[in-house]
């Protein structure tokens, strides 16, 4: 048998886009961008194709969007339809292998060694799963086909949309050693001028330089750099990679800068509700909260505090993420951004410490009573009565001009 | 307004005095400071001559500990030395007499001895803080044996985090002749208490941070030596020997305690607590990161310890105890066993547990004047 594997990468093109054109005829065919309120500030977080094309992109505020293209579908997004939607596609990859490994909403790896022969081979399995894909959901994917997951990675990414690329070792060095060094996968925005500040400008002129320099300068991480570049990773298709979580959190970006210590609180507030329903909801508890602050000047802080219990409560989640934003944020500039995350999770289905006089157990029951009636009539069927504010209240915040 | 408090009168400050005395007191006073803050006086320590003594002080306002170092300094001589340099530069000087020399205005101080000096730059003795004189206060007498125990017998209980701030402290309490101290942190209670030499008609209480009295258990003498004990509204004072260390009081209600302590209990186990901190050790290597959970199996003439952590492994072993009242089963995190027990293990030691979601208390067989009270783990 041989030891070569065949693994898949799909990647769905514009999914968010893709899922509210399938569902909204009238979007088909126009240039539509999925992100927040247009008239609220955030940013794009899918552009259809159409939008694409007058240069709208991923990550880019709404404002500038709107301005590249004023005539755009501009569509709030509706996260449970795209997760409803990543689980069913996941659902047609498992009929084609076990080896399924979710890698985002909208991503997956596959490892089809062993099964791809029962479809006529694995380009003949890739088109079917397109084809299905296609017939089942109306969506189109780039599939990048490759003997491990980092060069089907790069693969799908060659072709899209709709795309399919075969990646083979030895075309390595013709299809991927002339891109720039930053089209590497794992290769962030400050690890590229690092490597360009080398003189390694391509994957591959990375692929050749001596790995002593890189291991000078990089450390493991630089040996790494240097097997990737090369078309080398081990690393197996997971199928439980995705279960294990280790943090949950929340950000939001303000409506608008602000210094008022109620809107900020009120946030905290929220966003900290916003994380203990999802550990309650997923049977976990957390020990360490972390908050993150940025402000309008884009410098970003970020502290964490554990704590001495684990908790899903809000309340605890709120008490702690605030204490650290009143100790570490300055009072100047004003805020941007707010997030809460917990970390340190244990399955909280299985032990809980009984403590002495604090209402923990009671405020417990009372949380769980709220989360079975907003389960049943929707998020806002239950607020805290701080959280009970004029929607826009943010604007209030803005100075006069 | 006098100019002569502004420039000394002589010239440049000099004294000698042996490194060994000088080491001693820093010692003593140098964690007070805070080396990291911005107020520069705050950072370094105070050496200030008193005639016939000299006096170390350190403090981050929130703890002061001072010291008089027994060798005739004169009162002209005053500087605050940062205490990141100072402290490791005197314990580097070698033995024998060394003279301190204080160049006026710039506070520039040198340390010098035969065939060597080193300076370092001070700061003008004026800014640094005056120590509070209590007033209205109470006072009782207390041995440093008793209070050291008292310390070790409940501090390790605190919280650690400072969510609720006045469990970071332990409380104190006066009264009829008895000292009562408790700390805890929401999950355990220790408790300790112990009779004064005299009933003093006192009646006070008061909630000390946990981070001073670690600092004093630190300093505390012999054991027969007198500690005074003076506390007013916001601040406590201990003295003893040629030292005081002041703290401030933690504000705030600290919870009836007493009210969660049962007054009966279902089950009693007696046993070796060496064996029980040796299997709990074991255990508690296993069980890191998470709540620790061990389940106790009380039965007949044994405690089973059970400890499964996923992934890691698991122990089960055998504690010999003697055991009356119901076979009971119940989860505590490792961790308070093994600080109750550490803290309270004595010849012999009793355990007495209601069931899987009440109260425990661990206790030395045959005294009842300190306890932990530790809540179990609900298990689902």
């Amino acid at each position: 048998m041989s030891s070569e594997r065949t693994i898949f990468h799909i990647d769905m093109n514009a999914f968010f886009a893709a899922v509210e054109q399938v569902t909204n005829p009238a979007y088909r065919g126009r240039p539509l961008i999925v992100g927040g309120d247009p008239d609220r500030r955030g940013v794009v977080s899918t552009a259809s194709y159409e939008a694409r094309r007058f240069g709208i992109k991923a990550g880019m505020s709404l404002w500038e969007a709107r301005r590249l293209c004023p005539n755009g579908i501009f569509v709030q997004g509706n996260p449970a339809r795209y997760l409803d939607i990543s689980l069913r596609l996941l659902n047609l990859y498992q009929s084609f292998t076990p080896l399924v490994e979710p890698f985002s909403i909208d991503e997956a790896f596959l490892d089809v060694t062993g099964s791809a022969h029962l479809f006529g081979g694995s380009e003949a399995m890739a088109r079917e799963i397109k084809r299905r894909m296609r017939q089942q959901f109306d969506l189109t994917a780039s599939i990048g086909l490759a003997p491990n997951k980092l060069l089907a990675k790069m693969a799908s990414d060659l072709q899209k949309p709709d795309g399919l690329v075969i990646l083979r070792r030895e075309d390595v060095p013709r299809r991927l050693w002339t891109l720039p060094v930053g089209e590497l996968y794992g290769v962030g925005e400050k690890m590229g001028r690092h490597l360009v500040d080398l003189g390694l400008t391509t994957i591959g002129a990375l692929a050749q330089a001596p790995v002593q320099l890189l291991r000078h300068y990089f450390g493991v991480v630089g040996e790494t750099l240097h097997q990737m570049a090369n078309g080398l990773d081990d690393s197996p298709v997971d199928p439980y990679a995705g279960l294990l979580v280790k943090s949950m959190g929340h950000e939001l970006t303000l409506p608008a800068d602000t210094d008022d210590r109620e809107v900020i609180g009120r946030t905290l507030l929220q966003l900290s509700d916003q994380v203990g329903r999802r550990l309650r909801r997923d049977g976990y508890q957390g020990r360490k909260v972390t908050v993150k602050i940025r402000q309008s000047d884009f410098v970003t802080i970020t502290r964490d505090q554990t704590m001495d219990e684990y908790t899903d409560l809000e309340e605890v989640i709120y008490e702690t993420a605030h204490g650290l934003f009143v100790k570490n944020w300055p009072g100047w500039p004003k805020i941007r951004l707010l997030g809460v995350s917990v970390s340190g999770l244990v399955n909280a289905r299985r032990l809980q410490q009984l403590s002495f006089w604090d209402d923990r157990d009671r405020l417990s029951r009372v949380t769980r009573a709220v989360d079975a009636i907003r389960d049943k009539y929707g998020e806002g069927a239950v607020l805290k009565a701080r959280l009970l504010v004029p929607a826009r209240l943010g604007k209030a915040a803005r100075p006069a001009p | 307004m006098e100019l002569t408090h502004k420039f000394p009168p002589n010239p440049t400050l000099k004294h000698s005095l042996p490194q060994v005395l000088l080491q001693d007191g820093l010692q003593i006073v140098y964690k007070a400071a805070s080396p990291r803050t911005a107020i520069p006086a705050l950072s370094g320590i105070l050496l200030q001559g008193r005639g016939d003594v000299l006096r170390l002080a350190a403090t981050d306002l929130e703890l002061a500990i001072e010291c008089e170092v027994p060798v005739p300094v004169p009162e002209s001589l005053a500087v605050v030395l940062p205490q990141r340099y100072l402290v490791d530069l005197v314990r580097r000087l070698p033995a024998g007499e060394i003279t301190l020399e204080i160049e006026p205005v710039t506070y520039l101080s040198s340390f010098s001895w035969n065939g060597g000096k080193v300076s370092i730059h001070g700061l003008d003795a004026r800014d640094f803080p005056q120590f509070p004189t209590l007033k209205n206060d109470s006072s009782f007498q207390i041995s440093a044996g008793k209070l050291r125990k008292v310390i070790r017998e409940t501090t390790y209980a605190a919280a650690s985090s400072d969510l609720r701030p006045t469990l970071t402290g332990c409380l104190f309490e006066c009264r009829q002749g008895v000292l009562e101290a408790a700390a805890s942190d929401g999950f355990r209670i220790a408790y300790s208490r112990t009779e004064l030499r005299e009933e003093n008609g006192l009646d006070l209480s008061a909630v000390i941070p946990v981070r001073a009295l670690t600092e004093l258990l630190r300093l505390l003498p012999d054991d027969d030596v007198e500690v005074q004990v003076q506390i007013n509204k916001s601040q406590a004072v201990f003295r003893f020997a040629r030292v005081s260390l002041i703290t401030r009081l933690l504000e705030g209600q600290f919870p009836l305690y007493r009210q969660a302590v049962p007054s009966s209990f279902l089950t009693r186990a007696v046993f070796n607590p060496q064996k029980f901190i040796d299997t709990s050790e074991r255990a508690a290597l296993l069980a890191s990161g998470e709540s620790s959970p061990v389940k106790l199996r009380l039965s007949d003439q044994r405690i089973l310890l059970l400890a499964n952590t996923p992934e890691v492994g698991r122990v089960e072993e055998e504690i010999p105890a003697r055991v009356e009242g119901e076979n009971l089963e119940v989860t505590f995190n490792v961790h308070f066993l093994l600080e109750g027990l550490k803290a309270l293990a004595g010849e012999e030691n009793i355990l007495e547990v209601s069931g899987a979601l009440a109260p425990a208390r661990l206790r030395r067989a045959g005294d009842d004047a300190a306890f932990s009270l530790i809540l179990p783990i609900k298990t689902n």
